[in-house]
């Protein structure tokens, strides 16, 4: 059959050309208006319809599409791939776009459809309209649609007609086989109809996440992530990826911001704040963005919000801010008790812990909107207290599940009646799944009240640091604080390596011992005297054992042993512990050391990181989520899949191979300098099943002509850490480190990206 | 709408029904009994959130024998999640993907027997229907006599002796289709005599369209929006037959179905929840 097919394929691909040419060059009927466009709706019926051109995609197998006058869904023609094996050297996928040389009217229409089959099961990568060489700006596509050995019918609906005015991009293609080798794809009666049948459910931008960003004057923001899904007419749904030109967006303080049609953000002005947000044919998206206002003065300005949430100031007239007091703590927004200092602005929270209330009394208070602790996990707030030492508890949960879903954290005034900045840690304890839409805050927790008033004020998320320690690699003077090298450097019987989901961590259970030290695990660090350093880590027990304590600290690995330490209370809930210690005596001989013994139970510790003032500084981190644990945000790219097991968040893809090796990519924005030397560092593998694959990993521009310095490194299914050093030839504000995949197929895990500068 | 399972068989011999039955008389035409008298309505008015007059319904509970008889995947509770009102004049049904008692699907099924039953005259209902694919909505109808659980009392009669008309039941991977059946012992599961309307350009889990059938002692009339689409005549059953639609009152189900033998099973695709709003039911009876 193939070879049959070729002699033939050879002939009709010599006919298409030439529709094309003669197409092309048809003259423009002098008749027509100068500004209409034709509202044609046939694609391809059995022929190219009028004015249509075919240009597969430079890296494709060219010579994939065909006319086939055998295999037809209706009538004397269907369209033809020849998808190749995806070792094929002519080109591994097949795949191109079909244009128009004069746009169409298809505001008529909402919706391309197609019959097509295949001469097995197979899952079209990528296949949509709105593409030409020329430009995407109404591109669609919808990916993995699956097609049998039978023709059916298939659906690519229009989001939003009202823009396709002059539309050229008919359809395109790209696809690749599933298992790498070669079959055919019929298409027929490609068309564009105006349907009842297609109902719209939803519609993203951003994804769906309602994002919360502070507003600099001169920032442009691209809003990304747009899709809709459409319940079709066989019931299910499919979803849709688009670009952002076909959502109308709106701001709600156009003096603050606005945003054209493509969905570029321009922020104008720093005073006031404003929320973004988009529709769909008039269906509202999910997801915006709201620009958030820090007054001249630093203090929380939310008086035009139209919703409550962070950062809270307590200053709007209208919201209905309502703290609902439980066991005798009467709260209300009221005016500041010390204007100046800390807290300029006029509105402040007040609670007082009436007389005879109980320990716990304290208020809850619902917001409008969750806190998104994916960039920060850590809250400020201003306290205003009448005695140093009042420990505030601050937490956040899911009103609808309660104190189950609760983060907590306590801090501690250190003066009376004066506004103090505290600083509320939740670092390692939140979770992106939880609604976090309630605010908890109870005073001196713990101790009936006594009449006191306390004053809250400009609660809100801090900058962020990344949170989960461990994530500066430069900083940390221990080599292995993660475990995740295994079980190398760390020495004492409690040594005990476990991994889980690509985390690794280490994992004792002991019992009460003589002394402490009988049960005991140490990092071998140099240490100096007199030097302050600050040692954290991750640690919880078991839910069986509820908690116990610990000893942690850093000392001497000889001698006198003379040592630094303290006694951490580990619970059954992980949280990150931060000691600030200055050892007695220093020696190139020392540790950081865990004595578990004086207590037993299970204990869970990973990442552990000590860092000095003299260490934090000597290398500056460029990328803010190079190791993913902020989650679904900065990176951009078709291959940005970011998952989570046991704490440690990564990016997990897999792809096949593509025309381009930039088709399937992943990148993380950064400014660059031209000529100044990089280090790239990441961690990376495959699958077992994949055994290796190669990636291209570099930097460079996000714009222009793209250039970058880049190499192409293989990775195994071992994970290892690689080190490239580059020399940007160019640079931009407007550059990434860059992930181009689709040059070899398969998965790959990514983690820990860092690129600092030499 | 079958309760029990049964094998499915004469697709060719339905299809012969359906022949037949396009070449009936009056197809088409709004014409009806003139002599009715309205003697039951449920408008569903009421507070949102509040739950069915149960002076008119009962709940089914569960996922009955096999999945209520077609290895159906739901499991039926009379939550406020899954009927209720919704406080704008209409009774909502809700489908919805979610573990429940060992079920991966909750919904509901209510009925009128014992409460509200009549012989002959117009069953009407105002539906917007649910869809998505694996999802079976239905308005139906069973002999208030049936047998519930295997006895030994000559009162009450299994299925499908006891007779069942449908007067609308979907596929909604079909949301264009609705299927009016009637069935009884001889003609019953696949074998039901069924016509069909399909919508154009339009889906029934897109608005609301009255459903109706007019039962007298000669025919079964199937309405949509006060159009007759199908006639079941007497002569319609098989040969040797019985007409079992003469014999007693029957009572009203409306229910959403998730999977079963009928309309095959849901995808990660079916688009969950799913809601059956039901705007009214009345029932006419003929007068003299």
């Amino acid at each position: 059959m193939n070879k049959i097919f070729t002699t033939r394929k050879l002939s009709y691909f010599i006919a298409a050309l030439f529709l094309v040419i003669s197409y092309s060059c048809q003259p423009d009927d002098e008749n027509l208006p100068e500004a209409t466009f034709p509202d044609i709706a046939e694609v391809f019926i059995d022929t190219f319809s009028a004015g249509l051109q075919y240009a597969a995609f430079g890296t494709s197998k060219v010579t994939a599409f065909d006319v086939d006058t055998d295999i037809t869904f209706e009538g004397t023609a269907a369209m033809r791939f020849d998808i190749p094996n995806t070792s094929d050297p002519e080109g591994g996928f097949a795949g191109g776009v079909f244009t128009t040389g004069v746009g169409r009217n298809l505001t008529d229409y909402n919706v391309l459809t197609f019959y097509a089959r295949a001469s097995k099961g197979e899952t079209i990568n990528q296949i949509g309209f709105g593409l030409t060489f020329e430009g995407e700006v109404f591109r669609t596509q919808v990916n993995g649609i699956q097609v049998g050995t039978a023709w059916q019918k298939y659906f690519i609906p229009i989001p939003n007609s009202a823009r396709l005015t002059q539309e050229r991009g008919m359809l395109w293609i790209a696809e690749a086989a599933d298992d790498g080798s070669s079959y055919q794809l019929w298409i027929d009666e490609v068309k564009f109809e105006n349907l009842n049948t297609i109902i719209q459910e939803s519609a993203e931008i951003l994804n769906g996440v309602d994002q919360v960003t502070g507003a600099s004057a001169g920032n442009t923001i691209t809003i990304d992530g747009t899709s809709a899904t459409y319940n079709l007419p066989s019931g299910i749904l499919q979803s849709l990826t688009t670009t952002a030109a076909y959502f109308d967006y709106t701001s709600s303080n156009e003096s603050v911001a606005t945003v054209n049609e493509f969905g570029v953000v321009s922020v104008l002005s720093d005073d006031g704040s404003s929320v973004i947000s988009a529709t769909l044919n008039g269906l509202d998206a999910n997801g915006s963005i709201t620009l958030m206002d820090v007054d001249a003065s630093g203090n929380v300005d939310d008086s035009e919000n139209t919703e409550i949430m962070l950062p809270l100031g307590f200053e709007s007239a209208t919201l209905g801010y309502n703290p609902v007091e439980f066991g005798g703590a009467p709260s209300a927004v009221s005016g500041n008790p010390q204007v100046g200092g800390l807290n300029n602005s006029g509105n402040v929270l007040r609670t007082q812990k009436v007389t005879g209330s109980e320990t716990f009394a304290g208020i809850i208070m619902d917001l409008d909107v969750s806190v998104d602790f994916s960039e920060s996990e850590q809250v400020s707030a201003l306290v205003f207290a009448p005695a140093a030492g009042t420990t505030v508890l601050l937490g956040f949960e899911d009103g609808a599940i309660g104190q189950a879903s609760q983060v907590a954290a306590t801090a501690t005034t250190t003066v009376a009646n004066e506004w103090q900045e505290l600083t509320f840690d939740y670092t390692g304890t939140t979770n992106t799944a939880t609604d976090y839409n309630r605010l908890v805050l109870i005073y001196n927790n713990g101790t009936a009240g006594d009449d006191s008033v306390y004053f809250i004020d400009d609660i809100q998320l801090t900058d962020g640091d990344g949170g989960g320690g461990g994530g500066n690699e430069g900083d940390n003077l221990l080599e292995n604080g993660d475990f995740e090298q295994g079980m190398v450097t760390w020495f004492g019987n409690a040594f005990n390596v476990q991994e889980d989901g690509g985390n690794s961590f280490n994992l004792s259970d002991n019992e009460v011992s003589g002394n402490p030290f009988d049960v005991n695990l140490s990092h071998p660090v140099a240490l100096e005297a007199g030097i302050t350093y600050t040692l954290s880590f991750d640690a919880s027990t078991s839910m069986e054992d509820g908690s116990r304590t610990i000893i942690a600290g850093i000392g001497l690995n000889e001698g006198d042993f003379a040592s630094a330490t303290e006694i951490v209370t580990v619970t059954s809930e992980t949280q990150t512990y931060t000691l600030t210690l200055t050892p007695p005596a220093g020696s190139t001989n020392s540790r950081v050391l865990f004595d578990l013994g004086s207590d037993g139970g299970v204990l869970v510790l990973d990442n552990v990181v000590l860092t000095t003032e003299e260490t934090m500084n000597e290398e500056t981190e460029l990328l803010t989520n190079g190791d993913f644990e902020q989650g679904m945000i900065t990176w951009f790219g078709n291959a940005f899949n970011v998952q989570e097991d046991g704490g440690n968040s990564f990016n997990l893809s897999d792809n096949e191979v593509s025309g381009n090796p930039f088709d399937v990519n992943l990148s993380h924005p950064v400014t660059l300098e031209a000529g100044v030397t990089y280090t790239l560092s990441f961690d990376a593998s495959t699958s077992m099943e994949d055994g290796s694959r190669t990636i291209i990993a570099g930097i460079g521009l996000n714009e222009g002509d793209f250039a970058a310095a880049t190499e192409v490194v293989t990775i195994t299914s071992e994970t290892q850490t690689y080190t490239l050093t580059l020399t940007p030839p160019s640079g931009s504000t407007n550059s990434r480190a860059l992930f181009d995949l689709g040059a070899d197929g398969g998965v790959l895990v990514l983690d820990n990206v860092s690129l600092v500068q030499n | 709408m079958k309760i029990k399972n049964v094998i499915l068989k004469g697709i060719a011999y339905s299809l012969i029904c359906m022949a037949v039955l396009s070449c009936n008389e009056d197809e088409g035409s709004t014409i009806g009994l003139t002599n009715l008298n309205l003697v039951f309505e449920d408008d569903f008015d009421g507070e949102a959130g509040a739950s069915i007059n149960t002076e008119f319904w009962n709940f089914d509970i569960g996922t009955g024998n096999n999945g209520w008889g077609n290895q159906e995947l739901q499991y039926y509770t009379d939550r406020p999640e899954n009927v209720s009102l919704d406080g704008e004049g209409n009774m909502v049904i809700t489908a919805r993907r979610e573990n429940f008692q060992g079920a991966a699907f909750t919904s509901a099924r209510i009925n009128t027997r014992d409460k509200v039953e009549q012989q002959y005259g117009r069953f009407e209902a105002r539906i917007q229907m649910p869809g998505g694919r694996g999802v079976w909505p239905a308005f139906w109808m069973l002999g208030s006599n049936i047998e519930t659980e295997p006895d030994d009392d000559p009162a009450t009669i299994a299925w499908p002796f006891v007779g069942e008309i449908d007067i609308t039941e979907m596929r909604g991977q079909e949301p264009f289709r609705t299927i009016g059946s009637i069935h009884g012992p001889g003609y019953s599961g696949g074998g039901a005599i069924s016509g069909e309307l399909d919508l154009i350009d339009e889906r029934f889990d897109a608005e609301f369209h009255e459903f109706a059938i007019e039962w007298s002692p000669d025919f079964i009339d199937y309405f949509i929006d006060g159009v007759r689409f199908n006639r079941i005549n007497k002569s319609d059953i098989p040969n040797g037959t019985d007409w079992v639609f003469d014999d007693q009152p029957f009572f009203m189900l409306l229910n959403v179905a998730v999977g079963g033998t009928f309309v095959g099973f849901p995808v990660d695709a079916t688009p969950l929840p799913q809601q059956m709003i039901v705007d009214y039911v009345r029932i006419y009876e003929i007068g003299n």
